[in-house]
């Protein structure tokens, strides 16, 4: 089969690799019909994760239609139509339990790896390097589903790929960030970040879980376009035009600051200010994992006693975090892998009564075998682009 | 191990004549001239930085180890006095390795420089006094091995220096194929063999000259399933990373078969000395060559909700500990890993019905350096690369 592989810092292509098997009695093999580009691919592409290995398969938001269960899934039969969710769990352990699917025990082959970095092993991911299980990922023409039959969701209905795919990764993710804000009536909602996982928090906070603002912040014109007019942002904040951005931030809400605030940004943070600038050198010379540059921001920004929503991908230590901040406010910090088993089955409720529809943030559309090109172009956000799907059984696509 | 014995005298020989030149250079000057060496090195790299880049990177990365250790050796000039003098000693050797080695490796230019400054690393090494101010370092040093008649036990940092100072020379040696390759490829050669030396262990794990390793994880099954599953010899093999099978002998004695991630196969025979329902049972090893000498798996039931807490202890003799043992345990076999992977694998089993893995999946092209180190990783299936391991 196609898959799009790894060979290192901004160097992918797309090789004819073994068809996956099943390889314990809980896997299904799913046929691939529609995959996308996640914005935390691109912390891989540009080699910021350790413990990627030359030759794995990325991808970790798919759906594709069963082709074959192993003789433990009883819930899926070839034929179906399923989306995936990103993290992998086990259905059974301590933490999936308690709904805590993206903190599974038992899904992570190389659990010693986190364990070590973290203090406890994180569950495994699809395509998203060895420490993270090393499973390969979905921007293929197959792929092996581990604990087939807990992740997968069945759409019955006939609503086309592109308006589930997101049920993947990024709507999951984008809700989750919105609800961690504990949304009360008349609160406003920063949020950091205008890439598709930021779009999708935004719209969760305004149209699902009834925010009375919500401000946008980036600096890409056409990101901060979409914000406004298509998920719903009353304000948008240009850092660029506007750099003190927590000043910007009081003015709007009248002194008091933001009631929450969400970093849909992560580790890979651009300003054009000194702690920026410094940052990016610090992460350059691999003196840092992350650039802390939003994390901080965000908490200066947010007002007492309110909540920091971090859905944005942090990998390491971060410099000069200012827990005084934390401490002087009071801050409530949510953050964490997006536990999407959850929010499967509600979300698709949503998107199948018309409330919601995550397909507007696509801007791409690419064949697998243009997935280097479309890698290249999501990460200089060139063309405008802000969500790439992928087809992996057309030859070529024009970009729409 | 009769060779690793005989590595041991020889590196013992050496030091003896070591301690015969004449100790002219009190720590205080020792100290001195690590920090000169430090402003050498850099000064080396302002002069060649502007022709090569690799010598600069070489001369600063030299710059920053010797720098880096001296400001945290126990002599009067250091920052933090943590590294203890010998060990200072040690690290200089291993430095002064890499300073002769690797500009021939790397390509890089002031090679004769490096050499040099490596000759008079040496000599400086020769008449330092290491063990006139503190006598108490020596005694300090040999930590584990003191009281009992062990080999001496090392640290991680100077595991890792030995490491690449003797990887260097070997290589430098074979790259170069000269008069000078032979002596420089038997001092890399004992450079590693030190390397090989046992881990210092924490002093707390060990008791009359055993090693123990005790490990607990809880699992959401009961006593009575989880002991049914420790009884079976077939789940023994299922749980243990790298065992390829455990079959029952007579009664109350198993068969174990291990093969280790460089493919040496390991066999021995246990017996259980204490077995009882749903509590605990326990192996002794009999014969053969084992990974530990000694284990039991203990079952406790845990809070409501919370499954049974499952404690496996492991016991190795530390007189066994040869250099076959330190290298797997460098790599990571070793009963920490075992009890660590053993408990980690029976979780995923009789939580699951399944031990997760990723062999056999789809991959892009590999190199064979990540083929090789992929043999390392405990929940491989060592089989799949040598068909008919098994059998």
């Amino acid at each position: 089969m196609k898959a799009l592989c790894w060979f290192g810092k901004q160097k992918v292509r797309v090789e004819d690799v073994a068809d996956p098997r099943i390889l314990n009695p809980r896997d299904a093999i799913v046929r691939v019909t529609r995959t996308a580009i996640c914005g935390s691919d691109l912390h891989l592409y540009d080699g910021y994760i350790p413990t990627m290995e030359a030759g794995d398969i990325l991808g970790h938001e798919f759906m594709g239609e069963v082709v074959e269960v192993g003789p433990g899934v009883r819930n899926l039969r070839p034929g179906d139509r399923v989306v995936v969710p990103f993290p992998i769990a086990c259905g059974n352990c301590f933490f999936c339990r308690r709904g805590l699917w993206s903190a599974c025990d038992n899904s992570n082959p190389n659990a010693w790896i986190t364990e070590k970095l973290y203090g406890y092993p994180a569950s495994a991911l699809f395509g998203y390097s060895h420490m993270m299980g090393g499973y390969a990922g979905g921007q293929a023409q197959f792929v092996r589903v581990p604990f087939a039959d807990v992740g997968p969701i069945k759409i019955e209905s006939d609503l086309s790929d592109e308006k589930v795919l997101f049920l993947s990764d990024i709507f999951p993710t984008g809700y989750m960030a919105a609800e961690n804000c504990e949304i009360q009536p008349g609160d406003t909602v920063a949020v950091w970040g205008c890439g598709p996982v930021g779009q999708l928090a935004i719209m969760s906070a305004k149209k699902l879980l009834g925010a009375q603002c919500v401000i946008a912040i980036d600096r890409i014109p056409e990101r901060l376009r979409m914000a406004r007019e298509r998920a719903g942002a009353d304000m948008v904040l240009n850092y660029e035009e506007e750099p003190d951005v927590v000043e910007g931030l009081k003015q709007r809400t009248a002194g008091l600051g933001p009631d929450a605030v969400i970093d849909a940004v992560g580790m890979e943070a651009h300003a054009n200010t000194l702690p920026g600038i410094s940052d990016e050198l610090k992460q350059k010379l691999r003196l840092s994992i992350d650039r802390p540059t939003v994390l901080r921001q965000v908490l200066q920004a947010c007002r007492k006693c309110g909540t920091a929503s971090i859905p944005g991908v942090y990998g390491g230590f971060v410099d000069k975090f200012p827990f005084g901040a934390v401490f002087g406010k009071g801050l409530k910090i949510r953050t964490g892998q997006t536990h999407a088993h959850r929010y499967l089955r509600p979300l698709l409720e949503k998107i199948e009564r018309g409330e919601a529809d995550p397909s507007f943030v696509i801007t791409h559309r690419f064949a697998l075998a243009e997935a280097p090109q479309a890698y290249e172009m999501f990460v200089n956000k060139r063309d405008e682009c802000i969500k790439v799907v992928l087809d992996p059984w057309t030859a070529t696509q024009a970009a729409a | 191990m009769a060779s690793g014995q005989k590595m041991d005298d020889l590196a013992d020989r050496v030091h003896a004549l070591v301690e015969k030149a004449p100790k002219l250079i009190s720590p205080r000057a020792h100290g001195w001239l690590d920090y000169l060496t430090t402003a050498g090195f850099l000064a080396a790299g302002l002069a060649l930085g502007r022709r090569d880049r690799r010598a600069l990177a070489l001369a600063l990365s030299q710059a920053g180890f010797v720098l880096g250790y001296s400001l945290f050796t126990d002599y009067p000039l250091a920052l933090r006095r943590v590294i203890p003098f010998p060990v200072h000693a040690r690290l200089d050797l291993a430095q002064a390795a890499l300073a002769a080695g690797l500009p021939e490796l790397l390509g890089a230019a002031g090679g004769g420089f490096f050499r040099g400054q490596a000759v008079n690393e040496l000599m400086v090494l020769l008449m330092t006094d290491f063990h006139g101010q503190r006598p108490a370092a020596r005694r300090q040093l040999t930590l584990v091995g003191g009281e009992t008649s062990m080999p001496r036990a090392i640290s991680r940092l100077e595991r890792w220096s030995w490491l690449g100072a003797g990887g260097v020379l070997v290589a430098a040696a074979l790259r170069r194929r000269s008069k000078a390759s032979l002596p420089l490829a038997a001092a890399g050669a004992l450079m590693l063999q030190q390397a090989a030396r046992r881990t210092r262990t924490h002093p707390a794990r060990v008791e009359h000259g055993e090693e123990r390793v005790v490990r607990a994880l809880a699992i959401l099954r009961s006593p009575e399933e989880l002991y049914r599953a420790w009884s079976d010899p077939e789940m023994l093999a299922r749980f243990l990373p790298h065992v390829e099978s455990v079959t029952a002998r007579h009664s109350r004695h198993l068969e174990w078969r291990l093969r280790t991630s460089f493919g040496r196969a390991l066999r021995w025979e246990t017996e259980v000395t204490s077995s009882q329902p749903d509590e605990l049972i326990s192996w002794r090893t009999v014969a053969g060559t084992p990974l530990c000498d000694a284990a039991t798996i203990r079952f406790r039931r845990g809070a409501p909700d919370r499954g049974t807490i499952v404690e496996l202890e492991m016991i190795t003799a530390n007189t066994r500990a040869g250099w076959r043992a330190t290298v797997a345990g460098i790599l990571g076999e070793s009963p920490t890993q075992m009890a660590r992977e053993g408990l980690r694998r029976c979780k995923q089993y009789m939580e699951t019905g399944e031990i997760a893995t990723i062999t056999g999946q789809p991959a892009g092209p590999r190199t064979a350096a990540a083929k090789f180190a992929r043999r390392f990783d405990p929940n491989f299936d060592l089989s799949t690369v040598r068909p008919g391991a098994a059998a």
